[in-house]
């Protein structure tokens, strides 16, 4: 994989950032600040070549879990978690982080995301409270209080722009006038709708109501907005990425995403990511060595054909290489505490147990980073799942955000800490 | 907080309050499920619905909370079945009518009488906001902008039913407020992009022979040969293909110049230059680049001249962001060296290729400089550079041959380029060096015929003789084969071609608009006139649709043949007249500023207004009547006024101030959000009402002047303005949207065939659009001629082009243009039940699954959508291994209890519809990968290899829930259409969420009645319907 993934990089003009680089702010010896990163790959793994045979500390590594061996005492593996009362196959991604129910149903309302909660705590902190990814699909992992989803960045090319091309003087200025128009158009429209939320009625209200509240959330975070502006952006050595338009390049897709959520981490441009890896809409793969593979998400209703499992177990498996190859840049960078993957929550899995039946239990979950005690298979009842909400308070708790409870969950995880 | 017992194991109905809310306003709450009904559940059916939990239902746990509409659709589906008499089962139950009728009034009675409360207090819809569609056509309207795009823009809506059109799944946040800003923004400055000086029209022709989209795929070079180039139908071998492999854009371009070229690939160089494709405007296969900014990559080209004398040097680099603005070049010459520093992010200047270093003499002048060879160099290094150096090739000039340039260039009329696949991916080609420098209206004319190819083949097998292939097109091996000796015929038949426009030059679906389609004919060239609307800097693209669209690097054996030869289009050249000014200045710029003067500022307008403060007034007055779907309260006016004149007293601009001010009332509350107050409509409401419903957009001016005037109540108004609303183009928003909606119609590119199984289909991108075209046609004329609602079952007609027509295997049509067939009795293919585009958003492209159809056809086409599964049960797992259908896979799930009650009325429509494959098209067998009795092997529509296998045969037979037995899917339509009005009933309430914002609940059904009682005598005719929706009290109260 090294060779390829430096012809790659070459080909792509991603400069590789070796020797290790130092972090931002890690000179100065004080606690690094914890960060999460949430990765939905939307067809999830083949179950057998995924979950491990055996469980606890001592677990056989599984087929795919082989991959990213060199990370074993970085990672845990779930089995037996999901979302109680998700179902809806395919639809269930947008749920991944919210747990809501039912996200099929004619009356389903999304909820706030894992991410955005522990934006809305540690998000002022860095200049984008959180940033929403996704490759070759529009959709999101991220939605608000309000259960809107937040769009996403969908190049890798516009997050290195966003991050790091610091704009000239006048470009500067330009975007503080229109961060302060944006500011006095709000300050005309929430005074109109406190006219008009005293005419409706109630159950109307309500909806005026969550109105004028989107307004003042909007207001808060063009202030902070416009704090940034004027602080310099960091400097790296990385040149852009060249992000490639054709959608069979995922895989360089996805290694660029890496590279520039490492980066994000690396710089504190924020601390929370989410990266929505659309396998579905992505029509066929081209895998490093020049070879192509086509038809992602029809291989996934394999119908339990040699042919296509074998093509798709490809597949799978140049997915978690990729994983493999994230940890290992994290891991990569110094801090002054650890390293960067010690410092950063990675939680990788899917919204489907199984894509060729549709269901939405028995989910495929690792967590890695973030000083968890890893190194594990926790394995929970396949036929009475564990809410999968219960890590995700884990890792509210790991963030220093007191919250006991989170969408569906029962408790935190034992066995983590 | 009270409890009801309703049994002795002492089992709760909890009676809910609505917390928080009552604080607002009283609050409804629904009554103790009273004792009566308690005893009725306990004594007929807690024995299997208790804590047995049968068909998922356990009334021991079920509260009683009508206000979660959940849980009241639960008591619904309670009260249907006992209605319908389905539960409790006649076999196991001593319950008479008397008790049974009384518990079912009561129930009812309750239920509605709960709903109707609730409506008294907030109406049935609560208040919503527009949702992304309905915001980017009220800007589309306002503005004069047909071919705005914003939607995009804004994040996804809620969805209640599929329908992004109910208040309590419209959720707002900061998302939502930060994108208005932005795209309003946006659309304002679009309508001041134009150029203040009214531009003249002008008439240019572009050549197909100068178009390198028109050559190759660009990049991909070696294989991609699906190009000839034509001197009548000759073909021209300066362009043509050898033996050895060609390379299009290589020579096309040269050719241009008449100069000397050398490209990377001859130069000498140092450092490891990585090899690029990526900007199209190179010469050769591809050029070199590096990002490193060390000093050790070098490249040197040097040329040896005709005869000395002052060249002009041309470097090619691409140009554009991100490349390094200070290269180092250096020139060797006469007089020496000269070093220049180039910045590569610029555009070249000549032909969008070159960038001219200046001009140099080369060659001594002394009188044996004819015998000695005329030397020049030009070099460059990335020493000190930022960004990506780019090295491609250096041309030499001779300054006489410059100015002869233009007649040696200019390429003759016959000459044309023929294309012999169809467009795509990975293929996009057209008229690139034609970009329209406005937005607006142009003629743009094509010339082009159709033609045939013959080839004969060689195959390179190492050292060995070449071998030929006579007969190459079904010969699956991979040999690489070569053409040879090409030959060009007029073509055996016209070939239709799709024109349309992109702003990229990869367009990608979203950035392609349609302008038209033409027929190329085979006998001699025609020139084929279209009106084009077009974006500023949009390109012409092309689709010679009838072509197949290889979607695997294909060689030249797999492309796929008629009987005399390859099919292809010969083009001659694109000639644009315009723009066509028609208005002037612009509607959208006078819907903005009236008749304020303007004048240029960059890109945009400015105007100019002499009285900036009473111009606001005039214009803001104007501007909120227009987008504001109610009068203007003079606080509201007053409050946005005074805005504008705090901008201007802060000394912004006129133009500045009006776009803020304007990007304020799009972003008011007033503006996004439908209000009214609970009871009847005021006839401001009503004309939104109606105006959304039909046109998916903001009142037209009839209908804001008929609500001002209080005269749109009148129904026989209501009735003239819902026939107007429907001949109006804008209705065909309403059908597109509908339909999305209501059948998820927009899924349709959601999964793509497979291409193993389905190779007929591999890239078919005609196919996919014609089917979503019948759909909409067909309902479309379901309004137009109130053909009855039956015709969502069954019908004897369908709209289709020759595409369509042959997947359902209906002869005689031919061509792109739709038309109205008329289908045989045994036709399978009538009615939207069993139409391509329905059959295809049900199957996932591997499989189709009668489970998966029978649930749509329960929730979309009979109106009674089944619970969804128990979790415990593991789902039926495709399997296409050829050993067991999915018939028998459902036998044995169907065993298990708790599935039985949903699959005997699911798996009936589902296996009905099994007949029809994951495009719709009929089969009799399934097809396998793991064996079957029949092994097919070949090439599919793209060039794509494949084997399958013809596997069991269908049996599309079975029982409905109520015992009548069918074999196939016409008999299964016959017994649908026993009951019409069910069908009816279901179209309706899919309309009145549609049209009213609000599911269609309980206590809706007198209304929905009363409807299709008033609809009956057109036999449900589906024009009628909408009158009568829009008629009803559901339509016209809040």
């Amino acid at each position: 994989m090294e060779t390829s993934r430096r012809k790659f990089l070459q080909a792509t003009g991603v400069s590789l950032s070796l020797p290790v680089l130092e972090s931002f702010g890690a000179a100065s010896g004080r606690t690094s600040p914890k960060r999460m990163i949430a990765i939905n790959q939307d067809l999830g793994f083949i179950p057998k070549n995924f979950f491990p045979k055996t469980s606890g500390k001592e677990y056989r590594l599984s087929p795919y879990l082989e991959k990213i061996a060199a990370h074993r005492e970085q990672f845990t593996v779930f089995s037996g978690l999901s979302h109680p009362g998700v179902d809806g196959g395919h639809r269930a991604d947008k749920t991944f982080l919210t747990a809501a129910p039912h996200p099929g149903r004619a009356s389903f309302r999304n909820s706030i995301s894992l991410d955005q909660v522990m934006a809305n705590e540690v998000g002022h902190e860095t200049r984008f409270r959180s940033l929403s990814l996704a490759i070759n699909d529009v959709r999101s992992l991220s939605y608000t209080q309000a259960g809107v989803e937040i769009p996403t960045i969908r190049s890798a090319a516009e997050m290195y722009k966003k991050m790091f091309l610091q704009g000239d003087r006048k470009a500067m200025e330009a975007q503080l006038v229109r961060l302060r128009e944006k500011g006095s158009i709000l300050d005309v429209v929430l005074g109109q709708s406190s006219n008009l939320s005293k005419r409706v009625s109630a159950s109307d209200r309500r909806r005026i109501d969550q109105f004028q509240t989107a307004v003042r959330s909007l207001e808060q975070r063009l202030a902070e907005a416009k704090a940034w502006e004027t602080r310099p952006k960091p400097k790296v050595s990385d040149a852009m990425p060249e992000y490639p338009s054709d959608k069979k390049e995922f895989f360089g897709m996805i290694r660029m995403m890496n590279d520039m959520s490492r980066l994000a981490f690396q710089t504190d441009s924020t601390r929370i990511i989410t990266l929505f890896l659309g396998s579905v809409r992505t029509p066929g793969v081209n895998f490093d060595d020049g070879r192509s593979l086509g038809g992602y998400h029809n291989l996934s209703h394999h119908g339990k054909d040699e042919t296509k499992l074998k093509q798709l177990e490809e597949i799978e498996i140049a997915q978690m290489e990729l994983f493999g190859e994230l940890l290992r840049e994290l891991q990569q960078v110094e801090e002054a505490d650890g390293s960067l993957l010690d410092n950063t929550m990675v939680l990788y899995g899917c919204h489907m147990g199984d894509a060729n039946i549709h269901n939405n239990l028995n989910l495929p979950i690792i967590l890695a980073g973030g000083g968890f005690r890893h190194g594990q298979h926790l394995a929970f009842n396949p036929h009475n799942n564990t809410p999968l909400c219960n890590v995700f308070v884990s890792m509210l708790q790991r963030m220093q955000i007191e919250l006991d409870h989170f969408s569906s969950s029962t408790g935190t995880l034992t066995g983590l800490t | 907080m009270r409890a009801t017992t309703l049994t002795s194991i002492s089992v709760q109905f909890t009676l809910i309050i609505a917390l928080g809310l009552e604080l607002l306003a009283p609050v409804c709450q629904a009554e103790d499920l009273p004792d009566t009904l308690t005893a009725f559940f306990e004594n007929h059916c807690v024995d299997c619905h208790g804590n047995a939990g049968e068909g998922g239902l356990n009334l021991l746990s079920l509260e009683w909370k009508l206000e979660d509409p959940h849980n009241s659709s639960i008591w619904v589906k309670i009260h249907d079945r006992i209605e319908s008499n389905e539960m409790p089962p006649k076999e196991d139950s001593h319950l008479n009518e008397v008790d049974r009728s009384a518990a079912l009034k009561d129930l009812a009675s309750r239920i509605a009488q709960y709903q109707k409360q609730k409506y008294n207090q907030n109406g049935r819809a609560v208040s919503r906001r527009v949702n992304r569609f309905e915001y980017e056509n009220i800007l589309r309207d306002l503005l004069h902008d047909p071919q705005l795009k914003i939607a995009d823009q804004l994040p996804l809506d809620g969805e209640v039913h599929g329908f992004a059109k109910v208040g309590e799944a419209l959720d707002v946040s900061h998302v939502q407020v930060d994108a208005y800003l932005d795209v309003a923004e946006f659309a304002l400055r679009r309508a001041l992009e134009f150029p203040a000086k009214q531009p003249k029209p002008t008439t240019h022709r572009y050549y197909a022979r100068e178009e390198n989209r028109m050559w190759a795929g660009n990049g991909n070079g070696g294989w991609a040969r699906f190009s000839l180039a034509l001197e009548g139908l000759n073909i021209n071998e300066k362009y043509s293909f050898d033996q050895k492999g060609f390379d299009p854009s290589k020579k096309a371009r040269s050719i241009q110049f008449p100069g000397t070229t050398v490209d990377d690939t001859e130069a000498e160089r140092t450092g490891n230059w990585r090899k690029s494709t990526r900007r199209s405007n190179h010469i050769g296969s591809h050029y070199l680049a590096t990002d490193k900014g060390n000093g050790r990559y070098e490249i040197t080209w040097k040329a040896s001249l005709p005869k000395p004398g002052t060249y002009e040097v041309r470097v090619s680099f691409g140009g554009g962001e991100g490349l390094a603005r200070k290269v180092p070049y250096r020139v060797r010459h006469t007089g020496g060296e000269t070093l220049l520093t180039i910045d590569q992010s610029q555009k070249p200047n000549i032909q969008d290729l070159w960038f001219s270093l200046g001009r140099f003499n080369f060659g001594s002048s002394d009188t044996d400089s004819k015998t000695k060879p005329v030397v020049a160099e030009v070099s460059l290094s990335n020493k000190d550079v930022k960004g990506w150096v780019i090295a491609d090739a250096v041309q030499f000039v001779h300054v006489d041959d410059l100015n002869k340039k233009g007649e040696k260039t200019e390429p003759q009329e016959e000459a044309s380029t023929a294309i012999f696949r169809g467009a795509y991916t990975p293929f996009y080609y057209g008229f690139d060096k034609f970009k329209a420098p406005v937005r607006g209206n142009y003629k743009i004319r094509l010339k082009a015929r159709s033609v045939l190819r013959q080839t004969d083949y060689v195959d390179w097998e190492g050292e060995k003789k070449p071998r030929h292939y006579p007969n190459l097109v079904l010969d699956a091996t991979r040999r690489y084969p070569t053409p040879v000796n090409d030959r060009i015929f007029p073509g055996d038949r016209s070939e239709p071609v799709k024109v349309y426009s992109s702003t990229l030059s990869e367009p990608n679906t979203q950035s392609m608009l349609p302008i038209g389609i033409f027929e190329a004919p085979p006998e001699a060239p025609g020139i084929f006139e279209l009106a084009a609307f077009l974006e500023k800097g949009a390109m012409v693209k092309l689709d010679c649709m009838r072509l197949p669209s290889p979607m695997v690097p294909a060689m030249p054996h797999t492309i796929r043949k008629t009987d005399g030869g390859y099919p292809g289009v010969a083009f001659h050249w694109l000639e644009v007249e315009g723009p066509i000014v028609q208005d002037w200045p612009p509607a959208s710029y006078r819907a903005l500023f009236g008749d304020v003067p303007f004048k240029q500022a960059g890109r945009h307008v400015e105007a100019i207004s002499e009285q900036p403060m009473k111009d606001a007034g005039k214009l803001l007055a104007a501007f909120m009547d227009r987008v504001y779907r109610r009068p203007v309260a003079e606080a509201e006016f007053n409050r946005f006024l005074g805005y504008a004149k705090q901008l201007l007293k802060e000394g912004k601009s006129f133009t500045k101030t009006m776009i803020a001010t304007y990007s304020a009332v799009l972003a008011s509350p007033e503006f996004l959000f439908h209000c009214s107050q609970p009871g009847e409509l005021d006839s401001f409401a009503l004309a939104e009402r109606l105006a959304f419903f039909l046109g998916e957009s903001m009142p037209d001016k009839q209908l804001r002047k008929l609500a001002r005037q209080g005269r749109l109540r009148d129904p026989a108004t209501l009735r003239t303005e819902v026939d107007r609303l429907l001949e109006k183009p804008e209705a065909e928003r309403f059908v597109k949207e509908f339909l999305n909606a209501w059948l998820k119609l927009d899924e349709i590119n959601d999964t793509d065939p497979d291409r193993e199984l389905y190779p007929e289909y591999a890239g078919d991108w005609w196919l996919v659009n014609s089917m979503i075209k019948e759909s909409r046609l067909f309902f479309a004329d379901l309004i137009a001629g109130d053909l009855p609602a039956r015709n969502v079952i069954d019908a004897d007609h369908t709209f289709a082009d020759e595409r369509l027509a042959r997947h359902y295997n209906i002869h005689g049509v031919s061509g792109p243009a739709f038309q109205r067939v008329t289908l045989s009795e045994k036709s399978p293919y009538g009615g939207i039940l069993t139409q391509a585009a329905v059959m295809k958003v049900t199957a996932n492209g591997t499989v189709t699954s009668p489970v998966l159809r029978g649930v749509y056809v329960m929730e979309k086409i009979l109106g009674d959508p089944p619970s969804p599964p128990p979790p415990s049960v593991p789902a039926v797992e495709p399997d296409i291994r050829g050993a067991s259908t999915i018939r028998e896979l459902l036998k044995k799930h169907r065993k298990n209890s708790s599935c039985a009650s949903c699959h005997q009325k699911i798996d009936p429509p589902g296996f009905a519809l099994e007949n029809f494959d994951v495009m719709g098209r009929w089969r009799e067998s399934y097809r396998s990968l793991g064996g079957g009795s029949e092994r097919v092997e070949g090439l599919g529509r793209s060039g794509n290899e494949f084997v399958h296998y013809i596997g069991n045969e269908v049996d599309a037979s079975g029982v409905t829930s109520r015992g009548e037995s069918f074999v196939d899917i016409l008999e299964f339509k016959k017994l649908l259409l026993q009951d019409e009005e069910t069908i009816a009933r279901n179209l309706t309430e899919q309309l009145l969420v549609y049209a009213t914002g609000a599911p269609v609940d309980f206590a809706d059904r007198e209304a929905v009645s009363a409807i299709l009682a008033k609809s009956r005598e057109s036999e449900f005719g589906v024009r009628t319907l909408i009158h009568e929706i829009v008629q009803s009290p559901l339509f016209l109260r809040k």
